[in-house]
């Protein structure tokens, strides 16, 4: 199609998506402040202005480009508006640029710069806003400018939707639901809203200081790296890809005080062995089908939010980073004499879930800190090392070797495609086919055995993971392992990685990996012969009780919101005397009527005989919003219910106690 | 149930003769529309009530009429828009309209009036023009002026009533409609009488009909906008409150053109009249079989439902207000996709007025001619308008597109109370515009409001005397556009902010000449960046104000505010000459901003003093005098 762009003819694709996205593959940058080709289009900053054909003046990013259409983008009327408008957003911002984790990469700075903005015309107004710390995940609404990009990415990218706007006009606020810290609300820490936000409104908790301090205390540090973190730290740097950059952090931790520093990857290698038994086993017996990975811990938190029933179908197989530690502290210390509490392991990661992870119940103690590639980054800028110039050095043994498909963990597929090939010779797999169903879902299909099929699907994106869950709950889609990884294209956009981390620099990454991925002399982690030597030391067979002890773990269903329960009618009498009964006042169940039903049982507590002993209580959300509403009889779930139903299962709960 | 279209004709018939019987007896017709509820409305009507009832006049009246229901000589009807006259009574069969009627006034009534057909003069109306008694309403300069079309039968419409709706007429347009006509042929209708979208831009209903029919979708919706939110604007209230089955049958006609099976009407919450009118409507429609399955047998199939607005401005918006339907929070969306494209749950929808629906079977009813007889070429028809202010009469009327302001102001409603000397007139709420008295002789319709940068908007007239601060009124309606932006477009989120902000500097005395080239370059970003048609519009009253009424903003630059009402500008000063030294004005002083010692004069501490001008009304001796 062609269109003239500032009085010269050009042609551009006829299927742009918008006028935004043409002018950017023409090599115009418009600025914009809202604008996200992975989500839908929001059309809020207004900074995204253009002139169409001499006269309006409308956002190319809800424009649709038609042939001949004449665009000035450059004008004095366009130039005064997107200042104005940055002007007035720089007026409520908080602007304290030094202290801000985003400094040097916010786009809302780059802006101010670009425009030359040295007095702002309008008054500064500061907004009262809230601050939240709670979870890996730090949210500073002093800096956000409402450009909504984290409210779409959690939202129509991961279908969490753990934030959203909030109060109206000038007073308007992200926030989780009742203003909840985070970690109270079903956000799985993923990042994604980080890795996506202009400013620092959203950033990860950053735990630098941790380190220097055990650095400090001379404890033994032992670092390790995943694999993602080493193809794209030399964005922060402004280098090229480099295969060769998990040498020079190996050297450069080594230097900074660390006394051992292992690879991930070589973890990568164990999990993906154990796994691949673990599935053997569910294949043959047919039992907790499909197999779910567990290496994505964002992903484990969404399944036991969402997908309380398919707990048992997760492998129960640690993280690479959990057995890693698991690993260091319960062998590689009584190896190598030490006490496990002397050792403070630190893993780098690219996730800033994986912070959590380490704070599991479960896993809590095995790792003592997380650090995400920025905070690797910025520890090499304040040691004043040149990367570029570290010597390399090889991780040290015996967990500093991987495979080809350990490595590969850092990008989709990597998982599940290792699980394959550990099980090659044992199940004989053979003509693997892979098709992309769409962008994020990838289906693998094999042959087994003897003519038997074995079908797995690969998939990034909570987003396009509860789309398949909802196939494969309705019996549509018929697989027997399904590999997730919640960010998109994997481990390399999670959300500790640098800025930018779009789908361009995401897809620069994983070609990185493939390199480095291919160097690799080590083709499946049956080869890894340390990783095997584990196996022949300590536990014996996969999935032998010791593997269990050391490498597995359990989940547990969470609710999404914190439990609250409200005393209605408290009763003096002992808890071993009382039958309580909660009602649900949620919103759903309010409106399917269970205020009626709390009427109800608080008359019949009052005027009946049967009912002196019963204690009744609100309670918020028993996550079955689907059938309300619910009342909560002792611990008995009485759904859809109604008066009678309620003193049916009260009477019933009466008589047994 | 009526189950075909001819059952239902007769119905009608049938009500027709019904209706017209009962206004040939003797009846009261008390309003009960929100000005006169508001000034005991309700209790009139009790008291009639009770004084039949006691003087058992309820059967002996209107005996003859065998329809023991329709026997009854009180009744209530919906408002008849000469609010600041309220209560309002009419008196049939003579149609007698009796303005200011209080609960003593009721037993005088039934004796003379009802009982013996003797006019009281002392509660006629009165023309405010001229100061003589006007008998009946026909003849009252009020409505002589007006173009009644939606609103005729106004003092004598039962406005709870199908039956009384379908006597006059109602419902059978939608019966012609599914009978003979087809969608297209309505939609032709619509474009040949030239109906206009009366929520404000304008825009040809026919047209949007058109789109929205032809937009594919396996569903569709159509939405009735009653989200009447600008201040000093309640046409749609009122409409909603005295005829909702015309705006309901026009809901059921559009949606038969459009090919759409629900339908929601919006109301604002804080409408709780209109809302269960209306929802009383919706049933008395089912009971009848004008909504539902298979409505009179055809196959055609349409059910509405009130959804309750919770009070946001912005969701007057299309876009916001179809998110708020959804359950979502009330944002707009850009466009296009144009609702009539994609609109509830992505399915086309078709989003008017409600005073756009009440349009459309009347102009099916009484014809195209009878319709394009009123108004202008470009814009044929009626609108509403709700005038308030300082001026004789207020209320609702309804004019012929065209009329100017003038005739407006001062035909209809009697020009401004005495004492009072018009400015301005403030039209289209906080979207609308500051017209300088200059414009008086302007025809009102969308074109012409358009050429100089006005509109009609909703059709909320407000007239403004000198004793208005142009300034003062555009910082009020910023701050209300700042208080209801929904915060999603920077330019309208942190602009009208920032111009509230500016405007709040001027009305303090604290404004410079760089915050008004400050204030101007913000208005125009507003204007032009913003996302919705509300941010684009909401400064209009600084721009209107600007282009119009410069010269006070630049009086506030240099101290002095012309109007007198920013008090900021305002100075009390005691005549040491005139004072007694009573201390009068000290002891009443809620600031304790006077001081002085007895027998001598008193002084007043300016950083003390709020302004409030109590003293002056305390003190005896006039010696307190405001300076500017």
């Amino acid at each position: 199609m062609k269109i003239i762009v500032n009085g010269k003819e050009t042609i551009i694709k006829d299927n742009e998506r918008n006028m935004l996205e043409a002018l950017q593959h023409i090599g115009i940058e418009i600025p914009n402040l809202c604008y996200l080709s992975e989500a839908s289009t929001f059309g809020a900053c207004r900074m995204c202005l253009v002139e169409v054909d001499g006269k309006d003046v409308v956002t190319s990013c809800t424009l649709s480009p038609r042939e001949g259409m004449r665009i000035r983008t450059n004008t004095p009327e366009i130039y005064e508006l997107r200042r104005g408008i940055l002007e007035l957003i720089l007026a409520s911002h908080d602007g304290d640029c030094p202290t801000c984790e985003r400094n040097g990469s916010c786009k809302l700075q780059k802006y101010a710069e670009d425009f030359g903005i040295r007095k702002n015309r309008f008054s500064k107004n500061k907004k009262n806003t809230i601050t939240d710390y709670s979870s890996p995940i730090v949210r500073d609404n002093s800096k956000c400018i409402l450009c909504g990009d984290c409210v779409r990415v959690c939202e129509e990218i991961q279908s969490v939707g753990a934030i959203d706007f909030a109060y109206r006009g000038f007073n308007s606020q992200v926030v989780p639901a009742f203003e909840d810290g985070l970690s109270l609300t079903e956000c799985v820490y993923c990042g994604q809203c980080v890795a996506y936000c202009p400013t620092g409104a959203l950033t990860f908790r950053n735990d630098l200081d941790e380190l220097y301090k055990a650095l400090k205390k001379k404890k033994t540090v032992i670092g390790m790296i995943a694999p993602a973190v080493r193809v794209a730290i030399q964005e922060e740097f402004g280098l090229s890809s480099d295969m060769v950059m998990a040498g020079r952090l190996a050297s450069f931790l080594r230097m900074s005080g660390f006394s051992k520093v292992f690879d991930v990857a070589f973890a990568a290698d164990l999990v993906a062995y154990e796994e691949a038994y673990e599935f053997k086993d569910r294949l043959i017996n047919k039992k907790a089908l499909p197999q779910l990975t567990s290496c994505c811990p964002g992903w484990v938190k969404f399944v036991e939010q969402f997908y309380p029933d398919y707990l048992e179908n997760l492998s129960s197989v640690q993280s690479p980073q959990q057995a890693l530690g698991s690993v260091i502290k319960e062998i590689y210390a009584r190896e190598n004499g030490l006490n496990k509490e002397d050792i403070y392991l630190v893993s780098f990661m690219p996730c800033t879930a994986k912070k959590h992870e380490a704070k599991r119940e479960e896993l809590e103690g095995l790792v003592d800190l997380v650090l995400t590639t920025r905070e690797l980054a910025q520890m090499v800028k304040t040691s004043g090392m040149k990367l570029k110039n570290i010597v390399p050095e090889p991780f040290d043994r015996p967990y500093g070797i991987s495979s080809q498909s350990g490595l590969s963990f850092g990008k989709t597929g990597g998982v599940l495609m290792s699980v394959l090939d550990v099980l090659k010779d044992d199940i004989h797999i053979s003509d693997v086919v892979i098709t992309e169903r769409e962008e994020g879902i990838k289906i693998v299909e094999a042959l087994y055995g003897e003519g038997q099929t074995v079908r797995g699907a690969i998939v990034y994106g909570l987003g396009n993971v509860r789309a398949i869950m909802k196939e494969v709950q309705a019996g549509q889609l018929n697989v027997d392992v399904i590999e997730v990884m919640a960010c998109n294209h994997g481990c390399i956009g999670g959300g500790g990685q640098p800025y930018p981390n779009d789908t361009v620099t995401r897809k620069e990454r994983a070609m990185s990996l493939r390199d480095t991925v291919g160097i690799n002399s080590i083709n499946s982690p049956i080869e890894n012969f340390y990783m095997r030597e584990l196996y022949q030391k300590h536990f014996g067979q996969p999935l032998s009780e010791k593997a269990h002890h050391i490498l597995h773990t359990t989940y547990k269903p969470h609710r999404r919101i914190a439990e609250t329960n409200i005393e209605i009618m408290p009763l003096p009498v002992p808890e071993t005397e009382k039958t309580t009964v909660k009602v649900c006042l949620g919103t759903s169940c309010y409106a399917k009527g269970s205020y009626k039903i709390l009427a109800d049982l608080i008359e019949s507590v009052k005027s009946e005989e049967w009912a002196k002993n019963v204690e009744v209580m609100g309670t918020f959300c028993t996550e079955n919003c689907g059938h309300s509403p619910n009342v909560l009889v002792g611990d008995q779930l009485v759904s859809e219910a109604t008066t009678e139903k309620v003193i049916e299962a009260l009477k019933t709960q009466i008589v047994r106690t | 149930m009526i189950n075909n279209p001819k059952e239902a004709l007769d119905l009608i018939e049938y009500e027709k003769v019904r209706r017209e019987r009962k206004l040939n007896q003797k009846t009261v017709y008390v309003c009960v529309g929100t000005g006169c509820t508001a000034k005991g409305a309700l209790k009139v009507y009790a008291e009639f009530e009770r004084i039949i009832a006691e003087k058992n006049l309820a059967i002996s009246l209107n005996k003859e009429n065998d329809h023991e229901e329709d026997q009854d000589p009180v009744r209530k009807t919906g408002c008849c828009g000469r609010c600041s006259s309220g209560v309002l009574v009419t008196v049939l069969p003579w149609n007698y309209m009796y303005a200011n009627v209080t609960v003593r006034d009721v037993e005088e009534i039934i004796d003379k009036t009802l009982l013996h057909g003797e006019p009281i003069e002392r509660l006629m109306l009165t023309d405010p023009i001229t100061g003589h008694k006007v008998e009946r309403l026909e003849d009252a300069d009020f409505y002589k002026h007006q173009n009644l079309y939606i609103m005729e039968d106004i003092g004598k419409c039962e406005c709870d009533s199908i039956e009384d709706y379908m006597g006059r007429g109602g419902y059978s347009s939608l019966i012609k409609a599914l009978s003979e006509q087809t969608a297209e042929g309505i939609i032709r209708t619509m474009k040949e009488a030239g109906l206009r979208g009366r929520g404000g831009g304008g825009f040809p209903t026919g047209v949007k009909w058109e789109a929205t029919r032809k937009s594919p979708g396996e569903k569709k919706f159509v939405v009735c906008n009653g989200d009447e939110g600008d201040p000093g604007a309640f046409m749609n209230r009122t409409l909603l409150e005295r005829d909702p089955h015309s705006v309901l049958e026009g809901m059921i006609i559009a949606a038969y053109a459009v090919g759409a099976g629900k339908g929601y009407a919006y109301l604002r919450a804080e409408y709780p009249i209109a809302v269960r009118m209306f929802n009383k409507a919706i049933e008395d429609a089912r009971r009848l079989g004008f909504l539902g399955k298979n409505i009179l047998g055809t196959d055609f199939s349409f059910d509405a439902e009130v959804k309750e607005g919770a009070g946001a401005f912005v969701c007057g918006e299309e876009t916001a207000l179809l998110a708020s339907i959804e359950g979502k929070r009330g944002v707009p969306k850009p466009k296009p996709p144009f609702p009539a494209q994609s609109g509830l749950w992505g399915f086309p929808t078709l989003i008017n007025n409600v005073e756009t629906y009440a349009n459309a079977p009347k102009i099916l009813r009484d014809g195209i001619e009878s319709y394009r007889s009123r108004g202008v070429e470009k814009t044929p028809g009626t609108k509403m308008f709700s005038v308030t202010g300082p001026l004789k009469l207020n209320g609702i009327i309804e004019v012929a597109f065209g009329t100017t302001l003038r005739q407006i102001i001062y035909d209809i409603c009697g020009g401004l109370v005495a004492g009072k000397e018009l400015k301005a007139i403030q039209i289209g709420g906080p979207s609308g515009a500051c017209l300088s008295e200059e414009f008086l002789d302007l025809p009102l319709d969308y074109d012409t409001l358009k050429s100089v940068d006005a509109m009609v908007g909703s059709g909320g007239i407000v007239a403004m005397t000198t004793d208005n601060c142009m300034v003062e009124v555009a910082r009020y309606f910023l701050d209300f556009t700042k208080r209801e932006s929904c915060g999603k477009c920077a330019p309208c989120r942190e602009g009208t902010y920032q111009a509230y902000k500016i405007l709040e500097k001027f009305t303090q005395g604290k404004a410079t000449y760089e915050d008004l080239e400050n204030l101007e370059y913000l208005a125009r970003i507003i204007k032009t960046a913003s996302l919705c048609g509300l941010g684009k519009t909401a400064p209009n009253p600084i721009l209107s104000t600007l282009k119009l009424f410069r010269e006070e903003y630049v009086a506030h630059i240099e101290g002095k505010c012309p109007s007198g009402m920013c008090t900021a500008f305002k100075k009390y000063r005691i005549n040491p000459e005139l004072c007694k030294g009573c201390g009068l004005c000290a002891r009443s002083c809620p600031q304790n901003a006077i001081s002085g010692e007895r027998g001598k004069p008193f002084m007043i501490d300016e950083e003390k003093c709020v302004k409030c001008g109590l003293c002056v009304e305390k003190c005896k001796f006039k010696a307190i005098e405001l300076v500017h």
